[in-house]
């Protein structure tokens, strides 16, 4: 060091121009580090069935990603829309509704849904433009609904052309709150149930052919999933909020209700400090399947909530346990997500209809949601 | 890309080759200059770094967060230009850097943290960074360091009045102007600056498909302030008082994937901040009283201004009031003592009046420091302190560290240095109340550090060299993070879940030099490698354990180097930033977001005019000058290349 800067004082001016020059250089050849082109990579998953892991990624972070599942060669593609389009998903995927060989990829916080080939995962075009979108439903060829966190509004598009061709109302406008926000949808005939999670306790009813609310059934505190059993029973279940909320909080709940009547026909309580999420079914329609911790199932016809769960997480005590869940509509395998720290690699578990363990493999951070490509 | 090149190292070398062709003698002004590695007995044994003058002179029209970027080993999370900017001190989380402002402790009692960009350094006489345990002079809880920010009185000055203009890119125009008068007893000083930007920077947007050329939005910011001193001296007693004020409204900008509806996102912040210190000096001992109080407020919203509704419109007000009493004495010149008594009365208050949540707290805190420096032979120091704590009714009763410093040489000019210390850092108030997820049964975070470091200075006619190496350890128990609750609930919940091992080296070097009366030369370099990972991740599923955490880059280094001829100066800052990682488990493919490395040149050359009492200086920076294309935050995007133009005017009598 003290050699090299006497020198510099000896040869003084040239000295302070190859130092200025160093210096520049070292830092042009510092920058330029940067990153290279990466090429498309094309995928064919046509005439595979197979499961797409639409992974949250973290908020503001943009860092959300999807994956394919092969089930037949246990293989996962990981990143397969950055790979084949070139662009990230987007900040927090939250959902995926596969329909007529298209994927609409709900990217939540960018505002937009991203609409993809469902066997080649190519880029078909966008709905953007939106507020805090969360589920897409497809009524028909010409009608899907998008609903929303926010916007107090459900967004009518067409499916084929993604453009959007009208609006739900659906704000509250006597709540304290910001009511009603809306979530996941089920068709029963011509009527779509969605949920209000956020500080809310309602079921609404619109009808799809005339798009106007038609009714709204009052549940338990925050309703955050629901489904369609085959006796034409919604389910939804209920996480009743947390300690501190202004809204309030209550025991978690399970209800059952008559799609035709809108009548509450059964309720369950969870004991206080649970927290029950992501209901889902099985293809049969007689059994219900959500996360608390573990995988926890039932018989549509119990009266009772499950003593033991159906899977059990051996992580609870940091992570909270699983954290995304999916059943196969063909086989009735299950997939279940487990986010670890949500700041790495989910790893997702696949059963087999009966519990056993088949594979496991590493998707995205934070894997939140399944779609499953049947055909 | 080639071509940009070759012309900025045309640019270069024409100016290099004008400087040589005017080699003629003259006086230059040589500005004051403060090296490390002269210190006094309260040094002896601690790390501490101190700004140099040339360094502040170049970033003038800058926050600090920008000045210790590019002139310290800490490393500086930005969210882009003038958005707010997070510290990490030898890999440390945010919390763990604490900044006093003459003594003040300035962290955020909700988040723990500093918003760095909220500071200018137009406002601050100096800077000092006090390393990893040697923090404990100043307070606990720095796991990492702290800053120190300070205004002094000029005793000397009658009448001065600076005014500095910078016009830059993106429409930006800063303003600063500061009015001092006085004498050798009374001094008055006033600053007040203005800071404005549209912000609207043009970048390529590969988020989004498809790609194309844009220009950032919703990134304006506006920011103000003032700063008033007044100081007076009688006998032996000093009494000042200081209160600054500051305004800040930033639109926050959003990332590059968004597609979605028109945003209104905004974040305000106000600053009120008083300090009245009275000192009483004899011979052989200081008394210090200071008292201050800090107000600060936080306004965040956001909306859909298409579709007419609000989101969030959250208030977050801070009130903390501080009283500190500091005795020293040294009875000898080798052998001093201080005692120090703080005590800190925290008030919160935050509610979104949207999400209708929120919570209002309030803590006390006091702090007693026992520190002894001794001089046991002329080349052997020693430095023994201790804290004792009382924080929200608990009680810790011994922090301490130990300091040695050992001259090898008689003429000082080499030293090892060791500390060792034990430190404790309490979480913040978001972290214990915030709903949900806020944990009160959090225990503070706390550490066992360790230092050894070799430095070197030397003199040789009109050349100072001088170096510093630093190898540093810690490990942090119950390091706090925010991640899915243990109950499985939806939301994110604080705990004590990490044991963090934070190692590394710090390096710093500097030259200076007067070339044949005629060219000052200075160049600094700076270099840090910090490895820090959770070595205690719990399952086997877990790939975090070992893992570098992150958004901690492991290499940061910065250069500046200085000529100066006649009134001609040339200045040229490299901050280089090492690859970060954005997932715990450290994962990198062609599609995994690793941020990658980047250096910034940064180029500034002008001329000083010196009219009898008249000082003009004009420069013309460039910043970015090579337009490196990089992210310092994922998916946000950074300007590339940009100018400004700085005209500075001083009058002093």
């Amino acid at each position: 060091m003290e050699k090299g800067n006497s020198g510099l004082v000896g040869n003084q001016m040239n000295g302070i121009r190859q130092a200025i020059l160093t210096l520049t250089f070292l830092g042009l050849l510092l920058s330029s580090c940067s990153k290279s082109p990466v090429d498309t990579v094309f995928f064919d998953f046509s005439g595979n069935r197979g499961v797409y892991i639409v992974n949250e990624g973290n908020f503001m972070y943009g860092n959300s990603s999807l994956s394919f599942y092969d089930p037949a060669a246990k293989r996962v593609y990981n990143q397969i829309f950055q790979a084949r389009n070139g662009v990230p998903l987007g900040d927090v995927a939250q959902s995926i509704c596969l329909w007529n060989g298209i994927g609409f990829i709900v990217v939540n916080n960018s505002g937009k849904i991203y609409v993809i080939d469902s066997h080649t995962a190519e880029f078909k075009g966008s709905i953007s433009g939106l507020s805090s979108p969360r589920y897409v439903h497809v009524i028909n060829s010409e009608k899907a609904y998008v609903t929303d966190l926010y916007s107090r509004k459900i967004t009518v598009f067409n499916p084929q052309t993604l453009q959007v061709i009208g609006s739900i109302l659906v704000g509250n406008s006597q709540a304290d709150f910001n009511q009603h926000s809306t979530e996941q949808m089920i068709q029963y005939k011509n009527r779509i149930f969605t949920n209000c999670w956020s500080n809310d306790n309602k079921i609404l009813v619109i009808n799809s052919d005339t798009d106007q609310l038609i009714d709204s059934i009052e549940v338990f505190k925050q309703p955050n999933s629901l489904i369609l059993d085959k006796n034409n029973k919604i389910w939804v279940l209920t996480d009743g909020g947390f300690e501190g909320s202004l809204y309030g909080n209550e025991q978690p709940g399970l209800l059952k209700i008559d799609a035709e009547t809108h009548e509450i026909e059964r309720t369950f309580r969870f004991p206080a400090g649970n927290h029950p999420f992501n209901l889902s079914v099985n293809p049969t329609k007689d059994t219900i399947f959500f996360l608390n911790k573990h995988v926890w199932k039932m018989a549509v016809t119990d009266k009772r909530l499950p003593e033991k769960p159906f899977i059990a997480s051996e992580h609870t005590d940091y992570y909270g346990g699983f954290y995304s869940l999916g059943i196969d509509p063909l086989n009735s395998e299950v997939y279940v997500g487990d986010a670890i720290d949500h700041r790495q690699y989910g790893i997702i578990y696949r059963y087999s209809a009966s519990g056993k363990i088949i594979d496991q493999f590493k998707a995205g951070i934070s894997p939140g949601d399944f779609g499953f490509k049947t055909e | 890309m080639k071509f940009k090149v070759i012309l900025c190292l045309l640019v270069l070398v024409f100016i290099a080759e004008k400087i040589e062709a005017q080699k003629l003698t003259d006086t230059i002004p040589i500005q004051e200059v403060q090296v490390f590695g002269k210190r006094t007995i309260e040094e002896a044994g601690m790390l501490v770094t101190h700004i140099d003058t040339l360094e502040f002179q170049m970033m003038k029209a800058q926050t600090v967060s920008e000045l210790l970027s590019s002139f310290s080993p800490v490393f500086l999370k930005s969210y882009g230009r003038g958005s707010a900017a997070t510290a990490s001190f030898r890999g440390t989380a945010p919390s763990h850097t604490q900044l006093y402002w003459n003594g003040i402790k300035l962290n955020s009692s909700m988040r723990g943290d500093v918003d760095f960009s909220l500071f200018p350094v137009y406002f601050i006489d100096n800077i000092s960074l006090l390393h990893g345990g040697s923090s404990l002079q100043s307070g606990s809880g720095a796991l990492g360091g702290s800053v120190l920010i300070n205004n002094k009185p000029d005793w000397t000055n009658k009448l001065s009045i600076g005014y500095v203009q910078t016009v830059e890119s993106y429409s930006t125009v800063k303003e600063y102007i500061n009015f001092g008068f006085g004498n050798g007893k009374v001094q008055f000083k006033t600053r007040l600056f203005s800071d404005r930007s549209k912000n609207d920077f043009p970048y390529f947007n590969y988020g989004v498909l498809p790609m194309h050329e844009t220009k950032q939005k919703n990134a304006a910011y506006k920011k103000s302030g003032i700063l008033q001193e007044v100081y007076l001296r009688l006998n032996n007693q000093t009494l000042s008082a200081k209160i600054w004020a500051y305004q800040s409204d930033r639109d926050l900008p959003q990332l590059m994937s968004f597609e979605g509806d028109a945003r209104k996102e905004t974040q305000n912040d106000q600053n009120y901040r008083a300090i009245f210190s009275w000192k009483y000096i004899t011979e052989k001992s200081k008394l210090e009283w200071i008292g201050g109080a800090s107000l600060n407020e936080l306004d965040y919203f956001r909306s859909s201004t298409e579709s007419g509704f609000v989101n969030f419109n959250s208030q977050s007000k801070e009130k903390s009031y501080t009283s500190q009493v500091n005795f020293d004495w040294n009875p000898k010149e080798t052998l001093s003592f201080n005692w120090s008594l703080n005590t800190t009365f925290d008030q919160v208050s935050v509610f979104d009046r949207v999400q209708k949540s929120g919570y209002d707290k309030n803590q006390l805190a006091m702090s007693l420091l026992n520190a002894g420096h001794f001089q046991l032979a002329p080349e052997v120091s020693l430095s023994l302190l201790f804290r004792s704590e009382i924080y929200n009714s608990k009680l810790i009763i011994l922090i301490p560290t130990l300091g040695i410093e050992y001259y090898l040489n008689e003429k000082k000019e080499s030293s090892l240095k060791m500390n060792l210390s034990r430190n404790y850092h309490q979480p913040g108030l978001n972290d214990l109340y915030w709903i949900p997820g806020g944990n009160p049964d959090l225990k503070p975070e706390n550490g066992y550090e360790g230092d050894l470091s070799y430095s070197l200075s030397a003199r040789h006619e009109k050349t100072t060299i001088s170096a510093q190496i630093t190898g540093f350890a810690s490990m942090i128990n119950d390091w706090i993070v925010w991640q899915p609750a243990s109950n499985g609930a939806y939301y994110w919940e604080a705990s004590n879940l990490r044991k963090v091992f934070a190692r590394g080296a710090e390096f710093q070097t500097s030259f200076q030099s007067e070339i044949a009366n005629a060219v000052l030369i200075n160049l600094k370099g700076n270099y840090s490698y910090t490895a820090t990972s959770n070595v205690d991740a719990v399952p086997s599923v877990d790939g975090s354990r070992g893992k570098q955490l992150i958004y901690i880059p492991k290499h940061k280094a910065n250069i500046f180097a200085e000529a100066d001829f006649r009134n001609y100066y040339l200045k040229i800052n490299a901050p280089f930033t090492g690859k970060r990682y954005t997932s715990s488990n450290n994962v990198e493919s062609d599609y995994e977001k690793v941020l990658n490395p980047y250096c910034l040149v940064n180029l500034s050359c002008g001329k000083q005019f010196n009219l009898n009492v008249f000082k003009v200086d004009a420069s013309l920076n460039i910043e970015n000058l090579a337009n490196a294309d990089y992210m310092a935050i994922l998916w946000r995007p950074m300007p590339g290349r940009y100018y400004s133009l700085t005209l500075m005017f001083n009058y002093r009598k």
